[in-house]
């Protein structure tokens, strides 16, 4: 005890020993020993690995609980939308490093490919496969049907070794040594069932076969051993009992005939080899619903009873014929037609009657039997015609022939009506005739046109009694001839006589001298053809022309470049209509008023146009500017304000102060077209409104509230007849130099002020003249009725702003026109004011008549411009004072 | 009002201004590198210019260091005019791709691109608060494009022209189109009229007066023809420049006093507005047709463009600290 005791303090003394060594050597190193307790397994990021001392650790995630430090956070997302290169997800980005570890659930370790091996390709030299080749979609079935056979390393390492398929492995063996092990193989190697017949048949031939070949026997020579024979077990892959093999197709169509074994039903299908025919057997088909019991239903029908193709049965002869048929004849590659062709059995063509005549005349009446005109008899042409006369209409031969030269027709007077056999026999002599003055004709070629004409006029000579007639027809003819132009347009090239009298026709046409043109129609034809024709050339001019016209409105270009058009279309009708005299150089001609006005530099009224345009809603609001159309269901916002008007008991000033840029539309309205009137307030009448007593201003809003929906939109109507009936034109160039002109000069000033009397005279007129033709216009407030935003500041800028400067300006004074002419007089000229001062009282006096009797006066357009020329010009004046 | 304070500021201008000649100084040669520069236009500061390039692209420039700022590209074929909004945050432009596409500016992406012109589109413009675009083409109609919702339809179209619509200028309440069928048409959205002038010309290029009052129109017989709006009277014409065959613009600088207009003769012609007289030709060296022009909004400075380049002149020579 003492023993141990002494030990034990030996021990701890030792120990103490120790540790104060260690703490020495501790001190030395500066570092404290780390306790076993205190020792732990970290990762490389300085995770604790183990946990649970007792159990040897493990790794839970985040300090012995599931979090992490940042929570659960799966690798980041980003939208690919900008950054396409960004790979996908994998199972990977979401598991912790541990799993991928050696150990882990998904350990990352070097190995082959499951394709790798030696038949395998490499995927680069993979050669596309196209899906879409097949009937069946996505990839071919027997693409992964068929894989390349692997070798295994195995197999590899042995062949590197020299062995080969088929062999045993092991010594080499010479003949006797292989014929005893395979003895002794057969004999001791028994297990399991029998082997398959066909293969121990195999094994017996392979046998047989190794002896055949090593026939003569030497010692000398060794061979591999056998090989170990396959042990090929055939799976059981279904869940039938033992031998059942279920009902195979071949037992129902019994194409193979079953060499052995249990048949469970007699074939239903049979294809017999003679017939190659499907043979319906057996029992598989009931008794349907619509048929009759008593048929034999279950008696073997045959297909071959059945017609499996349209049409009759083949003649089985001809296709043993066809065969037999040498094919020596037939060109490589042809095949024999099975068919033969039809033949068709031809009739030969009806005989025509010799004294059939081709035109068929409808009769009327059996007792009303005209002859034929002769008109009617070359109708059809053909028969007259000569080959020179046929040349002609192919454009064979330049020079024509005259065509026109037919036989005259003697004047039809026959009365007696004649019978079908003597109007052929008629026609027939007529025919002949022609023919052979057509063989006469056909000698003499004439070539000139004019002769041509000769010829036609004396057929009309021979005509025309009346010899006043011929004259007229020659002066016509010349006159045709000589206006005549060669055209490339011949609606009538067939007949050449005609096409003349078209193109006559047309010259006539171009110089009113249509009456005569009957004059040319040749003498043999009936008045109603003459009519006929003189119609169808109305309708074809009349047809071409406006082709034309309608082209040329399609296509509107700068004037100037329609002169230079040529060629084409115009060019050809130009020439197709010649001008009654050659004109050398071409005036462009320009319709329009507006760009004539324009070319003579008169641009003003003559060149502009104004028309209704209606801005889309949201343009008005993109704008911020009033809807100048606006619905129906804003006039509700007006007749709120004509309420508030009234009702309200209270009237200031502001009232009417806001008002006025409400009324903006219809002021700038009126003040940038320049109308000269119109039916727009103006400011003086918002004065005026303010002397009114409250009752009088109820009745007048009462009257203007109906007259409200018919204001809205900007009448038009009136103010167009407004601007026709005053011209009143503001002379430009006087107001632009009163704006911009250097007014230093004394000489410019007078003028200038000669000027202004002379605009407010106009100014005067014009006011008068509006008072005259304008009735008393409704005194209405315009309202805007579209409200969005803030007040536009500019809609009203002009008119309004210049307005409220006047209404302070001119309070007392009657008009500004007077304003101005004061400060003027003061200055000079007072021999000659007074005389105009005078004037402009009278003037005055109207207006403030005008005024009284509430009649528009300052509302209108042309005041809103003279009030800013005013102002100019107060400026001016102001400037001079300050000056002097 | 404040067309009273222009007027004011104009006569005040023309006070100070008449004797002074007007001398364009070349400032700044800028070889966009772009194709041809079909068009130059300003921004609303007048800080920056677009260029808009044969090749496809549209490019933002600082005109007075000359640098480029960004480069928008994105049309299929060549662009023909361009526009930045306002607040200069969405360019707008147009071409012969029969599109036209808002772009925006500091990303240089295209926010919006409308189809529906059947042909080129020769203009666009923004209206003043840039919410709206208004293009002209060839196809003779000038369309409005709603920039603010998503809408990828015009949702006005105005089809009266009988040929090819060739500028278009916006105000506040007008839309004021020039067209080769040599009619100028002023859609007054407040009063629902159009109203049309012919000026029996093909015109090239319109532009409005600053006071609201006058339309400068560029026509093709190399006259340009200064309109009363409210009358339709011409009150001065100007003449000296060749204008026959291009699409050649023409503007008024920043107080109305001088009409600018480019030229066939590789020229800027500037004639004062009142006399008709022309006071100053700027040669552009080794150019043939000077197509572009475009005013600063508050300097007498001038943007222009020939070939692939533009140039700057300014009205005084150089004090470079400006920019």
């Amino acid at each position: 005890m003492t023993h141990w005791h002494l030990s034990m303090q030996c021990f701890t003394y030792v120990i103490r020993l120790i540790c104060f060594i260690t703490q020495k050597l501790d001190d030395i190193a500066g570092k404290k020993p780390i306790r076993i307790e205190d020792q732990e397994v970290r990762d490389e990021n300085g995770r604790r690995r183990f946990h649970g001392a007792f159990t040897g650790g493990f790794s839970a995630g985040y300090y012995n609980t599931v979090d992490t430090k940042e929570g659960w956070r799966p690798a980041e997302f980003k939208s690919s939308r900008s950054d396409r290169q960004k790979k996908e997800q994998k199972p990977q980005d979401f598991m912790d490093e541990e799993d991928l570890g050696a150990f882990g659930i998904a350990p990352q370790v070097l190995r082959a490919k499951e394709d790798f091996g030696e038949g395998h390709v490499s995927r680069k030299r993979l050669r596309p496969v196209f899906a879409t080749a097949g009937a069946i979609p996505g990839l071919p079935a027997l693409h992964n049907l068929l894989h390349p056979v692997k070798e295994t390393i195995g197999i590899k390492l042995l062949r590197s070794m020299g062995w080969k398929p088929n062999q045993g492995v092991g010594e080499r063996l010479t003949k006797k040594e292989k014929k005893e092990r395979r003895k002794k193989y057969e004999e001791t190697r028994k297990y399991g069932c029998d082997l398959p017949s066909g293969l121990q048949q195999r094994e017996i031939r392979q046998q047989t076969s190794d002896g055949e070949e090593t026939g003569d026997e030497s010692d000398d020579q060794l061979y591999a051993p056998d090989d170990v024979p396959a042990f090929l077990v055939k799976p059981k892959s279904n869940l039938f009992g033992l031998g059942y093999t279920g009902l195979m197709p071949h037992h129902v169509t019994a194409s193979t005939a079953p060499k052995s074994g249990f048949v469970l039903f007699e074939p239903t299908l049979k294809l017999t080899d003679r017939k190659k025919k499907l043979q319906i057997a057996g029992q598989a088909f009931g008794v349907g619903a619509f048929e009759n019991e008593d048929e034999d239903i279950y008696s073997r029908d045959d297909m071959s009873q059945y017609d499996f193709e349209l049409g009759g049965a083949k003649p089985k002869k001809k296709n043993s014929n066809m065969l037999a048929l040498p094919c020596s004849d037939v060109l490589d590659g042809f095949v024999r037609g099975k068919q033969n062709e039809p033949v068709f059995k031809r009739y030969p063509p009806p005989v025509i009657p010799k004294d059939f005549v081709p035109i068929h005349r409808s009769l009327h009446s059996r007792f009303d039997v005209k002859p034929m005109t002769q008109a009617e008899l070359s109708g059809l042409g053909r028969h007259d015609l000569n080959a020179n006369q046929r040349a002609a209409i192919l454009n064979e031969v330049l020079s024509m022939p005259p065509e026109t030269a037919q036989a005259p027709a003697p004047p039809e007077t026959v009365s007696t009506p004649l019978t079908p056999a003597e109007v052929v026999a008629q026609a027939l002599i007529q025919i002949k005739k022609n023919i052979a003055a057509q063989q006469e004709k056909s000698g003499q070629i004439v070539q000139d046109e004019e002769q041509k004409v000769k010829l036609e006029k004396t057929t009309a000579v021979s005509l025309v009694i009346d010899p006043d007639r011929e004259a007229k027809v020659a002066k016509l003819k010349s006159f045709v001839e000589s206006s005549r132009t060669i055209s490339s347009f011949q609606p009538f090239a067939r007949d050449l006589d005609k096409q003349y009298r078209f193109e006559a026709f047309c010259i006539l046409s171009k110089s009113n001298r249509l009456a005569e043109f009957h004059l040319l129609q040749p003498g043999n034809m009936t008045a109603w053809e003459r009519e006929r024709e003189e119609v169808e050339f109305d309708r074809s001019l009349t047809l071409y022309r406006p082709l034309t016209a309608t082209m040329q409105n399609r296509f509107t270009s700068g004037g100037h470049v329609e002169e230079n058009i040529q060629g084409g279309l115009v060019a050809q009708i130009e020439s197709f209509l010649p001008q009654e005299t050659p004109q050398p150089k071409k005036i462009p001609v320009v319709k329009d008023p507006a760009k004539q006005a324009a070319l003579r530099k008169l641009f003003g009224q003559l060149t502009r146009k104004q028309s209704q345009w209606k801005p889309d809603r949201l343009l008005c609001i993109r704008f911020n500017v009033p809807n100048p159309f606006p619905s129906a269901g804003d006039a509700q916002d007006s007749a709120k304000f004509v309420a508030k008007g009234t009702s309200g008991s209270k009237f200031s000033i502001f009232d009417v102060l806001n008002a006025v840029p409400q009324a903006g539309p219809s002021f700038m309205s009126s003040g940038y077209e320049n109308v000269p009137s119109g039916p727009v307030q103006g400011p003086e009448i918002k004065v005026q409104e303010l002397e009114w007593d409250k009752a009088e201003r109820g009745e007048l809003q009462e009257k203007a509230e109906p007259d409200l929906v018919p204001e809205v939109g900007p009448s038009e109507e009136i103010k167009e007849e407004v601007t026709e009936e005053v011209p009143y034109e503001r002379p430009p160039m006087d107001v632009f130099r009163a704006i911009f002109a250097d007014t230093d000069s004394e000489e410019e000033e007078e003028e200038e002020e000669e000027n202004k009397e002379e605009e407010d005279k106009q100014v005067e007129e014009t006011k008068k003249n509006q008072t005259r033709e304008q009735p008393k216009p409704p005194i209405v407030e315009e309202m805007d009725d579209d409200a969005y935003g803030p007040r536009l500041p500019a809609s009203g800028s002009i008119g309004n702003k210049v307005a409220v400067v006047n209404l302070t300006a001119i309070q007392d004074a009657s008009n500004q026109v007077e304003w101005v002419e004061r400060d003027k007089a003061k200055k000079k000229k007072e021999h000659k004011k007074d005389k105009k001062k005078k004037d402009k009282k009278k003037k005055d006096k109207k207006n403030k008549k005008r005024k009284r009797l509430h009649s528009d006066v300052g509302s209108s357009s042309s005041d809103e411009e003279v009030d800013d020329m005013k102002i100019l010009k107060k400026i001016v004046a102001l400037k001079k004072l300050q000056k002097l | 009002m404040s067309c009273l304070f222009l007027l004011l500021i104009n006569y005040l201008n023309l006070n100070s201004m008449a004797t002074k000649s007007y001398v364009g100084h070349l400032s700044k040669e800028i070889a966009c590198k772009q194709g041809a520069v079909r068009a130059v236009r300003f921004n609303v500061e007048g800080e920056y210019c677009l260029t808009c390039g044969s090749d496809k692209s549209v490019k933002l420039w600082n005109p007075y260091r000359g640098a480029l700022l960004k480069t928008y590209s994105g049309h299929g074929y060549e662009v023909l005019d361009a526009q930045s909004s306002c607040d200069s945050s969405h360019i707008v432009s147009c071409g012969m791709d029969k599109t036209i596409i808002l772009w925006d500016v500091s990303t240089g992406q295209s926010l919006r691109k409308y189809r529906g012109h059947l042909g080129t589109v020769n203009c666009v413009k923004f209206n003043e608060d840039s919410s709206v675009a208004i293009s002209g083409s060839v196809d003779t109609s000038v369309r409005c494009w709603d920039c603010r919702s998503k809408k990828p339809e015009a949702f006005q179209i105005m089809q009266e022209a009988k040929d090819s619509v060739s500028s278009v200028q916006v105000t506040d309440h007008e839309i004021l189109t020039g067209s080769l069928d040599g009619q100028i048409r002023r859609y007054d959205i407040r009063n629902g009229q159009l109203i049309a002038d012919e000026m029996a010309q093909p015109i090239t290029s319109v532009w409005f007066t600053r006071d609201g009052q006058g339309l400068l129109v560029s026509c093709l017989d190399s006259t340009l023809r200064l309109i009363d709006k409210d009358t339709g009277e011409l009150l001065q014409e100007y003449t000296g420049h060749i204008n026959t065959e291009y699409k050649i613009d023409c503007c008024l600088d920043h107080t109305d006093n001088h009409v600018i207009s480019g030229s066939e003769d590789g020229t800027v012609y500037i004639w004062s507005l009142v006399e008709g007289q022309l006071i100053a030709r700027l040669e552009h060296v080794g150019s043939k047709v000077v197509h572009s022009v475009s005013p600063h909004p508050s300097q007498a400075w001038i943007l222009t463009a020939a070939q692939n380049s533009i140039y700057l002149w300014k009205d005084a020579p150089e004090d470079e600290n400006l920019f």
